[in-house]
């Protein structure tokens, strides 16, 4: 048991493909980050989530063979709860309602510039974490997941770009324009 | 949620894993399509090369009155269309290989244009080599260059004399043309060339007479006069044709 844990998600895929009863290891190891990543996009009941979350992780087993080991295996299952949440959303007809009540500290970081800790002008304080979350909410849906990536799921540039399938240019843009949008939505 | 759920809705409904055959057959599926998309571009753009290439762009003045007008009848847009809807479908088949998200617009919009440029610089000189698409352009272009009512013959002259030669057509009609009037650069022309074009006016049915001459770059081999060619006989004189030929013909 101990062995099969400390297995590399790569060994586990291939374990998968041959035994449907290894992919509860993966469940273990990805069900708490996929459901916070779920549950930050959208506000949705706990029965809603539980239902989500068996749908993606069959559809997971479901495609195991197109799992090309080139790629992080987290992005592919992050592609695949990505692309499973925009269908979701569509389907039922509701949008991105980006849901942060337990981790606010991390907002702050949105507001940094590469490398740089926020001056005392841009600096923000409790109150206006309010605002940021509005700020947040009312950004273009594109913007908002490449933000919640970065800052919440703390996914690297080429991750990023492995699970929206974008170039890794488009991700700095994206990332650089949605801060600018923030902070204008913040200042203004 | 309960993992064993999971597992035993897998076991119930007998999940299988997609097979690796189907998701190796929709990558061959696409890397074929780009393939053909880009054979297609390469041809679309040689056929608009060389289009391009037998268009008069020095003497568009005695086809049209306006050069956007000529430029609007000549150019092969239909081609430079197919050409850029097929760069398009590259991009986008481009896109859906595996790492082809990675690359960005300017980089696979600049690869999927400078491959389209070279195959179909190479295939143009591979067509162009074999003649046969040659000889069709050179042939649209002489009729293009036949419509006397517009004051514009060509052919090959098949007989010359000090007034007048005989020349015949690309649909094989043989036209008494009077040369009274050329000026001396028209005669060299017509001691030099077989191959000739002549902006003139019609005079009747098969009798022209020339104001000036000029060489056509083709050759004799390939002319291939057909009877059965549809040349539409254009009304209404070129201005500038009209111009010159009262210049030459009636000079005050």
């Amino acid at each position: 048991m101990q062995d099969i844990k400390e297995k590399t998600d790569n060994e586990l895929v291939i374990l998968v493909r041959q035994n449907p009863e290894y992919l509860s290891y993966i469940i273990d190891r990805y069900k708490v980050k996929l459901s916070k990543y779920i549950k930050r996009r959208t506000n949705i009941s706990t029965h809603d989530m539980e239902d989500i979350l068996q749908d993606i992780f069959i559809k997971i087993y479901l495609n195991i063979n197109e799992y090309d080991n080139s790629l992080i295996f987290s992005s592919w299952i992050y592609r695949i709860t990505h692309n499973y949440m925009i269908d979701w959303l569509r389907k039922n007809k509701k949008h991105i309602n980006i849901s942060i009540d337990d981790e606010e500290s991390r907002l702050i970081h949105i507001l940094e510039d590469e490398g740089q800790r926020l001056d005392k002008h841009d600096s923000i304080d409790k109150e206006n974490l309010e605002l940021l979350k509005k700020a947040l909410n009312s950004i273009s849906e594109d913007h908002q997941e490449v933000l919640m990536l970065k800052f919440f799921e703390d996914k690297t540039y080429e991750e990023i770009s492995d699970i929206l399938k974008i170039s890794v240019s488009s991700v700095g843009v994206k990332i650089n324009r949605a801060k600018k949008i923030l902070k204008q939505k913040i200042y203004e | 949620m309960n993992n064993e759920q999971i597992i035993q809705k897998i076991k119930d409904d007998k999940l299988k894993p997609i097979s690796r055959s189907f998701f190796l057959f929709k990558k061959v599926v696409v890397w074929f399509l780009l393939v053909i998309s880009t054979i297609f571009g390469a041809y679309a753009f040689a056929f608009f090369f060389l289009k391009i290439m037998f268009i008069d762009f020095d003497n568009w003045y005695f086809m049209s009155n306006s050069y956007d007008r000529f430029l609007v009848e000549n150019i092969p847009i239909i081609w430079l269309v197919l050409f850029l809807f097929s760069l398009i479908c590259i991009y986008f088949l481009f896109k859906k290989t595996n790492k082809g998200y990675k690359h960005s617009v300017l980089f696979i919009a600049s690869l999927s244009l400078i491959i389209s440029f070279v195959l179909g610089m190479a295939l143009s000189k591979i067509l162009a080599h074999k003649g046969v698409l040659i000889e069709r352009f050179e042939n649209e272009k002489m009729m293009r260059w036949t419509n006397p009512d517009s004051g514009r013959l060509s052919g090959e002259v098949m007989f010359m004399d000090d007034n007048y030669i005989l020349l015949r057509d690309i649909k094989d009609d043989v036209w008494n043309v009077n040369i009274d009037y050329i000026l001396d650069d028209s005669i060299q022309v017509l001691n030099n060339h077989q191959m000739i074009y002549i902006i003139g006016r019609l005079d009747y049915e098969n009798n022209f007479t020339a104001c000036q001459i000029l060489p056509l770059d083709m050759d004799k081999k390939r002319f291939r006069p057909n009877p059965k060619l549809g040349i539409e006989r254009k009304k209404g004189q070129n201005k500038f044709v009209q111009d010159l030929c009262d210049f030459v013909i009636n000079p005050k």
